[in-house]
């Protein structure tokens, strides 16, 4: 038996499965970020197996993919966190259930 | 490549998965993130590319998860125990991922991906490889560049809002 495109992508659905749990009850704005990054990494997995197992020798395309998608996470944690931080000033909490005023 | 290194990796990335979505300190969420993210570095590793195995691991572990863990630090607020870490939606949340991953795994197993499918054979130097094609302007020149403004715009934006505000 051999690891088939297959398990890379079962193992990819469920670890965005478990980001997108996280994103949909977490209390914390931090716990919501977690699950989004949990998300990206699903996809740079997809990216990557796709990339070996079906995309023509050559092809880079696939690594490329993934080099923005990490750009875009890394431009994503910063201003994320940045706003949990302007949060947390405004109201002192950062719980995304009770943070509903857009007028501070 | 071996079946059991796949497994090996793939409960390593999973099981901290599931713990940093669950755990009620957050801080231990957090911390748990980080076998999941060298797990996928590992992926990437025996998938054939050494350069984004570094990359992971930098930006991922290196740069992320430190910045998730000076925000956590920061704010202080929904750290008490006695504090709920889960909203309302938990049950429902949970039936959510369990219908997500059943549709998708229903959908990538009702496909044939011509099973036994080899993997390619990798380039010879596949750094150099994506490396050439990230500056390549007839291929990915335009994404590259406009990855830099975004971080640029990211960087700008993220001090702009975590500013104290005037007269504060």
């Amino acid at each position: 038996m051999t690891v088939t495109l297959e398990h890379f992508l079962l193992l990819s659905a469920a670890l965005f499965a478990v980001g997108v749990f996280g994103v949909l009850t977490r209390r914390n704005a931090i716990g919501v970020l977690i699950g989004v990054e949990l998300i990206l990494n699903a996809a740079n997995i997809n990216f990557m197996a796709f990339w070996r197992y079906v995309a023509p020798p050559g092809t880079m395309e696939g690594q490329v993919f993934i080099v923005i998608v990490i750009t875009a996470a890394a431009a994503e944690a910063a201003v994320g966190l940045a706003l949990v931080l302007a949060l947390y000033r405004q109201f002192g909490t950062i719980d995304v259930d009770e943070i509903h005023d857009l007028k501070g | 490549m071996e079946p059991v290194v796949f497994y090996t990796l793939a409960a390593v990335i999973l099981i901290p998965a599931i713990l940093s979505v669950t755990l009620r300190n957050i801080a231990h969420a957090a911390f748990w993130l980080m076998p999941t993210l060298l797990g996928v570095a590992g992926i990437f590793l025996v998938l054939g590319s050494e350069f984004l195995f570094a990359i992971q691991i930098l930006l991922y572990v290196g740069a992320i998860l430190v910045l998730l863990v000076f925000a956590i630090v920061l704010t202080r607020g929904l750290q008490d125990p006695a504090l709920r870490a889960h909203n309302k939606q938990k049950e429902i949340g949970a039936l959510v991922a369990v219908g997500l991953v059943a549709v998708l795994w229903l959908s990538v197993l009702a496909r044939s991906w011509g099973s036994g499918l080899a993997p390619k054979a990798a380039a010879v130097d596949p750094t150099r490889a994506l490396g050439l094609a990230l500056i390549d302007p007839s291929r990915n020149l335009l994404h590259f560049e406009l990855a830099s403004i975004l971080l640029l715009a990211a960087m700008i934006g993220a001090v702009v809002i975590c500013r104290k505000p005037a007269g504060k």
